[in-house]
């Protein structure tokens, strides 16, 4: 089953690069690309992707506004990309996937793939991840920021 | 807090030039003169008793009250002397002025005596001795050089004690000043670091290389490189105090073309720098937190593009630079509250430039936020 991505990011070559990435997965199928909010919640409105790459920080208004406006029935799984682990307690209180820190390796982002995959398949059978995993996966993610 | 809107051309003085009220020189006066007194009272109780000549004199306490008197005198002189402000270089035109002044209060003296004489010990009255002057003037000038010279030299021993007070005081406050550059010198070292080039300026333009390799190897280089000479000013020792403003504006350029490089067409900038401007000298990284403002509100919003304008002139005596750019409609003053790095700017001004160096900034009606810096036009470098 492949995967239908929307990223949203607001630097150019960080988007493309996220792009490619996503390409060379095979089975993730970027469907939509913003630069902000808004542009985010006009695609939200007419498309339900299953997997969000969402830059916490976006001009204007913050990542978490995107998250707040979307109905909490139909979240698709939101991979937070960020520069610096200051939000990771707001993240927290989203239902993330995983939490990047730029710079990423190219192997970092297969493992939040693999999570995204995971976790799709098991929603698709009905289990769920604990509180306890992702609080873990968020403080590992901040103990890597230097 | 001050309000949004200001208008542009009110000139805020980084530091009002009020004088500190001078009361810790004229109390030192006060003491000094009092410990005289003392010693003048003693002196003549001991020769009263043992003297028959002084005994046939005026009493001790006549003595004590004519110098009570005379208290007044001398603290109205020494604050006199407080009020006169002369430039370095003609320091010793105070020489004849207090030469004056110490003949004056010297001369003062005798009148206050004779009023003490006549209250204490009923001799003859003000009047009297006036007439008696005017009678026999050489006779009572001679009288008067004879002790006169007491008092001259009391006066001058008052007025350096003062002076003696205010130099100390000056290079306690030069001495101040220089630890407060270097704190300061350090302090900006470290914001820089740490809250004007925020962590996410660092880790994003990190990121945006590992972007470029593949995409466009050309310009990644270009990205590190510029990297690596931004972090090397910043993390850098400073060897003075200032740089020059072409050294500077080459820190601006590389911050700048990294934003380029990360927001493309959103962020252009201008540069109107005059030749002599280049040459001039400003405290390091002073821009810096001025120009990364100007980005960040710039780019306030999601659509926002940002063209940041930056000019520079010289004349012999100052040195003028404006960062101006177009803000989102709707957006307050950006300074609202001061950010840290803009505080952090007004004191390393008024460290190195006292009363003489501006920051001042507003928001046009028209959107348009214009920031301002003055500073002295120096070109040589203090040793």
């Amino acid at each position: 089953m492949a995967l239908r991505a929307l990223i949203v990011e607001d630097e150019a070559v960080a988007r493309e690069r996220l792009r490619t990435l996503c390409a060379l997965e095979g089975d993730i199928e970027v469907v939509g690309c913003a630069e902000n909010a808004s542009q985010a919640l006009e695609f939200l409105g007419r498309a339900e992707p299953d997997l969000i790459f969402l830059d916490v920080q976006l001009r204007g208004s913050s990542a978490f506004d995107v998250l707040r406006a979307l109905p909490a029935n139909r979240l698709p799984l939101i991979v937070f990309t960020t520069a610096y682990a200051e939000h990771a307690l707001e993240a927290f209180e989203h239902p993330a996937i995983d939490y990047l820190l730029k710079p990423f390796a190219d192997e970092r982002f297969r493992g939040a793939v693999r999570r995204a995959r995971e976790r799709a398949a098991s929603i698709v059978s009905g289990a769920t991840d604990t509180a306890q995993d992702a609080l873990a996966r968020v403080a590992r993610a901040s103990r890597r920021a230097p | 807090m001050p309000s949004a809107r200001r208008s542009y051309p009110r000139l805020s003085r980084l530091r009002d030039g009020a004088a500190r009220p001078n009361l810790l020189p004229l109390a030192l006066v006060a003491v000094y003169w009092c410990y005289m007194m003392l010693w003048r009272l003693i002196m003549y109780s001991v020769l009263e008793t043992t003297v028959p000549e002084v005994q046939a004199g005026p009493s001790a306490e006549t003595y004590l009250v004519s110098d009570v008197l005379l208290l007044p005198v001398l603290l109205l002189f020494c604050r006199l002397a407080l009020a006169v402000r002369v430039s370095r270089a003609r320091l010793w035109w105070l020489i004849p002025l207090h030469f004056v002044l110490g003949l004056v209060f010297a001369a003062l003296r005798e009148p206050f005596f004779r009023v003490a004489t006549h209250w204490i010990d009923h001799g003859p009255s003000l009047s009297a001795w006036w007439a008696e002057v005017l009678a026999q003037p050489r006779v009572m000038l001679n009288w008067w050089a004879g002790f006169a010279i007491q008092y001259v030299i009391a006066y001058t021993t008052a007025i350096g004690l003062m002076g003696g007070v205010l130099l100390y005081r000056h290079w306690r406050a030069t001495e101040q000043r220089r630890l407060d550059l270097e704190t300061l010198s350090v302090r900006s070292r470290l914001q820089a670091l740490r809250m004007q080039l925020n962590p996410h300026f660092l880790f994003n333009a990190l990121h945006l290389v590992t972007g470029l390799i593949d995409a466009n190897p050309g310009s990644a280089k270009d990205v590190v490189v510029r990297l690596g000479s931004f972090l090397r000013r910043v993390l850098s020792e400073p060897e003075t105090e200032q740089i020059r403003l072409g050294e500077e504006l080459e820190f601006v350029e590389d911050y700048l073309a990294i934003q380029r490089a990360r927001f493309g067409e959103r962020v252009s900038c201008s540069m109107a720098i005059a030749g002599s401007a280049r040459e001039a000298l400003v405290p390091p990284l002073i821009l810096q937190p001025l120009i990364e403002n100007a980005v960040k509100h710039g780019m306030g919003s999601e659509e926002a593009s940002v063209r940041v304008e930056l000019s520079a002139q010289a004349d012999a005596e100052w040195l003028d630079i404006v960062i101006a750019n177009e803000l989102p409609s709707g957006a307050s003053h950006p300074h609202n509250g001061l950010g840290i790095g803009l505080k952090n700017l007004r004191e390393r001004l008024s460290a190195l430039y006292g009363d003489t160096g501006y920051f001042e900034d507003a928001l046009l009606p028209s959107g348009r936020y214009v920031a301002r810096l003055r500073v002295p036009y120096e070109t040589t470098l203090a040793a």
